[in-house]
Parts: C-alpha cells; structure tokens; sequence
C-alpha cells in the first residue's frame, strides 16, 4: 500500500514538473545577463585601441616620410672616377655664377647648351657657347674636352635631354627623360638647381687643367654612363614605399529587404608597396551607412536584418501560445542609421605600375561604428478591441557598441587620371558583409565609387 | 498572420556552442520551465529557485563547448540544475544532517488525493521536509539517482541516504493524509 502510493506520488511530481511552465522566463533572462555579461564583446574593445593606435601611428609615420624627403630636388648620383678629374680655370663663366668650387673649375651649362654640345661630342671642334658668347672660347674647349675624356671622368651628368638629342649612342636616346645621370667624383662634380626648368649643371673638377690632351670619350663610355646610372637611379615619385592619399566616397548600402539610399563617407588611405606590384593598402574612414526596411505586417522579419527583440517576438518567444502571437507587435517599418568607422587592409596589385596606376585589390574590413541609430514601427493589436491597431515607435541609440574585427569583404578595382597636376583615382568598390555588423546584428554590404586624391 | 514556432533543439544547441547571445536568450526561455519545476523542488522558495536556474544556466553556457549534442540536452540540464541547487544549499544539507531523524510511525495516505495535486501543492508537502530529506527525495525518487550516488554528492553514507529517504516518505504521507482530512 505504501509503496504504491509512494509510486504515485513519484509519478504526479514527475508529471507536473517535467511539463512546468513558468511566466517569469523574461526577468529570469535579465536577472541571468547581470551575472553573465556577454564576454565576446569585451576583447575587441582592446582590438579596437590597438587598430586605432597602428593607424594613427601609420599615419604620423606617412606624413614623416613625406616630409622628410626634399620637395623637388633632383636625385643625384656619384661614382667614383678611376682617374682624376682635371680642374679647369677658374675665369670660366660658370665661375662668374659662383658655382666653381675652390681649387676647381666648374662648368655650368644650361641643358640646351648641353645638347648642343653634346652634338659635337664626338667632333673634334667646338663651335658653340663660347662663340655665341664671343669670350669663352676656352672654357667651352674645357667642357667640351672633359664631356668627350673618357680617362678623365668615368661618368658625367648627362640630362635627359642631352640623352634624348646625344648621336653618341643609342643606348643614351632610352635614358629616363627627366633624369639627371651623374658620373663623376662626389666632391668634384655637383648638380646645382637655378630653378630654372632646364636645370643648370656644374661639373667640378679637381685636377690640373690639361684634360685638352685627353683623348675623346668612346661613345660607350657615355652609353655605360647611362646604364649604370639607370638601375642606380633614385626612386621615382611613383615607387615611394608608402603613398598617402584622402577619398571621398559616395555608395549605396544594401541589405536583404532594404531600400538602397545613397550615402556618404571620406577618409585617408596609406599604400604601402611590398613588392613591384604588390601594395598592401590601408586607412581609416568614416561613412554613413542608412538602411531601411518595410515588413508590411509580416511578423517574421530576417533575423539578420531586424532587431534582435522584435525577430525573437516574431519567432519564439510567443511560441506555443497562439494568443500571445496575435497580440504580439508586428513590424512595420525599421531603419537603421549608423556612422562607421572603417578599417581596411587590402592587397592591392598593380598591373604596370611603369606605364599607369591601374589595380584590383581585395581585403578585410574592420572597424567600429561611432553611433547607431534604430527607429522601429509597428502596429500592436488591441486584445479589448478586435481590429483596432496601435502603431507604436521605438528607438534605440548606441555609441561605440564594440569592435568588429574582419566582417566585411572588399573589392575594388581603379585606376589613376592626372588633373592639373593631381594624380586622381576613379576607384569603384564592393563591400560583401560576412556577418552581422552592430548592435543589431544587421547584414549589410555596399558598393559605390571611391575619388581618391593623392597626396604628393 | 505567419504562427510562429519554436527553433529545433539541435539548431538552439549549436548556435549556442558558438556563443551566440541572442540564441543563449532563446534557449534559455524555451528551457526555463523545464529548469524551474527542478530548481524548485529543491529550492525554500521562488527566489532561491530563479538563482539556482540562473546560475545552472551561466554553467551551462560556459560548458557548452563540452557538451555532447548527441546526448540528450534535458538529462544534461537537468545534472548542472541539480548540482547547483544542492551545492547552494549544501551549508542547510550539512547542518540537518545532525539533527536526529524523526521516529516518525508510518501512516498511509490517500492515494486517489495524489491525482490532484498540482505544483503548488507538491512545493508545499515538499516545504515541510528537512533539508537533507528533500534532497534525497529529490534525488532519489525524482531523479533517478542511487544511493551511492547520492551519498557521494551529498557526503554521507549510502545507508543514511535509505534512512532520510524512507523518513521523507513517511512523512509526505503523513501530510497528504493530514491535507485530506482537513480538506474533507
């Protein structure tokens, strides 16, 4: 008898609680999130000063190497001369400009004087300069003699004009056309810069004043001249390790389910070249991202696109009970608006970085959003009025609601123009979510056109 | 009107192995009566109750990582719920266990009562047990687990466990009986 009714007793305790349902689920939850936070939050705050601390420190150190290297001085060369270089007389008229060094006798020309010269390289007489000045005959011999010594000067200035217009050798005609090759002693041959486009060169040299017995200077000696200095020249502008440049940027977000409005964003970009034609690519920037959804009564919104408590509403909350269901709020209209921050890290590659600035490049986005803004309609039926709907609004604000650490995949394609001097680039762009962004989870890409101004 | 309906088990379990808070909410509410009606059974009141359902939850989701999907998600539930009802209320399990057991005599209840008996009933018979009583009752005869089990996770010999368990008995009959004659 006892144990019979203990079993029964066993048996209504296990029927009634296995199946016990309890209406307090929703202040147990918050109960529960104020002993349990949500952890994976937490680290990407530190992400998000380190991602901050390496851009701006990308940046500081950009703008230091910019600025470091001298604006518009010509690279110069020097190789060492195996035999010494003669000085001319100090009474020549690059000496009356001021440009002869002490103990030596500089040479200035203007480059067209250059080119004419040069002309005459391989001839025996001089004819010009001097004669057009009708008083340095000598000097113009002196030049002359030291351009066309091979045994006196290994290598020599030679602008690219004098290359261009040089019969001397083919080789010259394929020197860079602005660059300036030197080939003489550091000390004893120097460039100097009037300022005038067609730069002025001095020639310095050292030794006793009798290159005139030197013997003419073999067209090859010019050619190697040129090849050395060719491969040893400076940088080009173009091949600077890092290139700065700001973007303004105009695109449409895109989500499932949402209007595409049109938005706005800018921001700076740091090149950072790894190889020849390889560049890794990064920055900072700021856009708006706007997105807008309409449900017309449809309770069961995408998760991915609407806000985590009405989609939970929608989905389970009310789910076994039919009349919590109908009396639930349905969605009406949602939109979101969020300031991002955004922080590229793309591989960029160049497809002739010679011949223009065209490129594809690929990459990861992270970032932060400054702010998020969610405004929320929706329509809750009365239970004491069948039929009648209430709308209500709602909304929320967030300020940097955490870090999110590579969730968007870009893809861009561009190309370089210059405007008045200003190398601008046309840059169309996609950007493919691979998860939620912000608060809300929301799954939104965008694609649009970057103009990219670079700076020098 | 789209009729909601509730997310599978499986997709719940493995959302929340990944760490996802929003499906955490969900399993955690799809779940919370399931974790009450035990947590109750072992715990003084409501409060006590939603304490040890909130910590067996955040246990849960910290272990999550570990748990089987193959097994059956409830039976594991259940093991972190009963667990920490008993560690929170292990300080009251010790002291009762010095308190002599009752000589209660047996008395038979009413069995055909039994069928009407509802939660607030039975919290309320359960309420009238000592501590260690309750536990072993609860352990024993709800729970499924054997003596020897219970007396490792309670720290008491196996044959105290059969005592307190036949001394919590005896005394639910007791009430039911008393509850009947004063019910008519």
């Amino acid at each position: 008898m006892d144990n019979q009714f203990d079993d029964e007793l066993k048996n209504r305790i296990r029927e009634v609680f296995d199946n016990f349902e309890d209406p307090s689920a929703d202040e147990g939850w918050l109960l529960l999130r104020e002993k349990f936070p949500e952890k994976a939050k937490r680290r990407p705050v530190a992400w998000l000063w380190w991602s901050s601390a390496a851009a701006i420190l990308l940046l500081f150190l950009g703008i230091w190497w910019v600025n470091s290297t001298p604006g518009g001085k010509k690279p110069t060369l020097a190789v060492a001369p195996k035999q010494p270089v003669h000085t001319l007389p100090a009474q020549t008229p690059a000496g009356k400009k001021g440009n002869v060094l002490a103990d030596s006798v500089a040479i200035t020309q203007q480059s067209q004087s250059i080119a004419q010269n040069t002309n005459h390289a391989t001839s025996p007489t001089l004819k010009n300069h001097g004669d057009k000045n009708g008083q340095q005959p000598r000097a113009v011999a002196e030049k002359q003699n030291i351009v066309a010594s091979k045994p006196s000067i290994d290598t020599a200035y030679i602008s690219g004009k004098l290359a261009a217009n040089s019969p001397v050798k083919p080789q010259m005609q394929a020197a860079a056309g602005n660059e300036i090759i030197a080939a003489a002693k550091p000390n004893a041959i120097q460039k100097s810069d009037t300022g005038n486009k067609s730069s002025v060169e001095t020639l310095a040299a050292v030794n006793p004043p009798n290159a005139r017995s030197q013997q003419p200077i073999k067209p090859n000696t010019l050619a190697y001249a040129d090849n050395g200095a060719s491969t040893k020249k400076e940088k080009l502008p173009n091949d600077r390790t890092i290139r700065l440049g700001a973007y303004a940027t105009t695109y449409v977000n895109y989500a499932r389910g949402s209007n595409n409005p049109l938005n706005l964003g800018g921001g700076v970009t740091a090149d950072i070249r790894i190889s020849k034609k390889f560049r890794v690519s990064t920055g900072v920037s700021v856009a708006q991202n706007r997105l807008s959804f309409s449900y017309n009564n449809q309770l069961q919104a995408p998760s991915s696109s609407a806000p985590n408590y009405l989609a939970l509403a929608a989905n389970n909350v009310y789910s076994t009970k039919s009349a919590f269901a109908d009396a639930a709020p349905a969605l009406k209209n949602y939109s979101a608006l969020l300031l991002g921050l955004d922080i590229p890290l793309n591989l960029k590659y160049v497809f002739s970085p010679q011949k223009s600035d065209t490129y594809v490049s690929a990459g990861l986005s992270s970032g932060t959003f400054i702010n998020e803004k969610y405004n929320y309609n929706y329509n809750s039926p009365s239970l004491l009025s069948p039929g009648a709907v209430q709308t209500h609004a709602l909304s929320t604000k967030n300020d940097f609601n955490g870090f999110y650490f590579a969730k968007t995949l870009n893809f861009s394609f561009g190309t370089s123009y210059n405007f008045g001097g200003h190398k601008v680039t046309i840059e169309p762009f996609v950007k493919y979510p691979l998860d939620g962004l912000g608060s809300q989870q929301l799954r939104f890409g965008s694609s649009g056109v970057n103009l990219k101004f670079n700076i020098r | 009107m789209h009729p909601p309906h509730r997310i599978a088990e499986d997709e719940l379990i493995k959302q929340c192995k990944s760490g996802s808070l929003k499906y955490q909410e969900l399993l955690y509410k799809q779940f919370y009566g399931y974790a009450m009606g035990i947590g109750l059974r072992y715990s003084l009141n409501r409060d006590d109750a939603m304490e040890v359902v909130n910590d067996a939850f955040i246990k849960a989701f910290n272990s999550m990582g570990s748990y089987d999907i193959q097994k059956p998600f409830k039976a594991w539930l259940r093991t972190i719920i009963v667990n920490t009802a008993i560690d929170r209320r292990r300080k009251d399990l010790k002291l009762q266990l010095n308190i002599e057991l009752d000589s209660a005599a047996p008395i038979s209840g009413n069995i055909n009562v039994i069928d009407s008996l509802n939660a607030q009933d039975i919290l309320k018979l359960l309420k009238e047990l000592p501590a260690i009583q309750l536990a072993i009752f609860n352990l024993y005869e709800i729970d499924g687990y054997n003596h020897d089990e219970i007396a490792d996770i309670l720290s008491i010999p196996p044959s105290s466990s059969r005592v307190y368990l036949s001394r919590a008995k005896e005394k639910l009959r007791k009430l039911i009986r008393i509850e009947t004659q004063n019910h008519g």
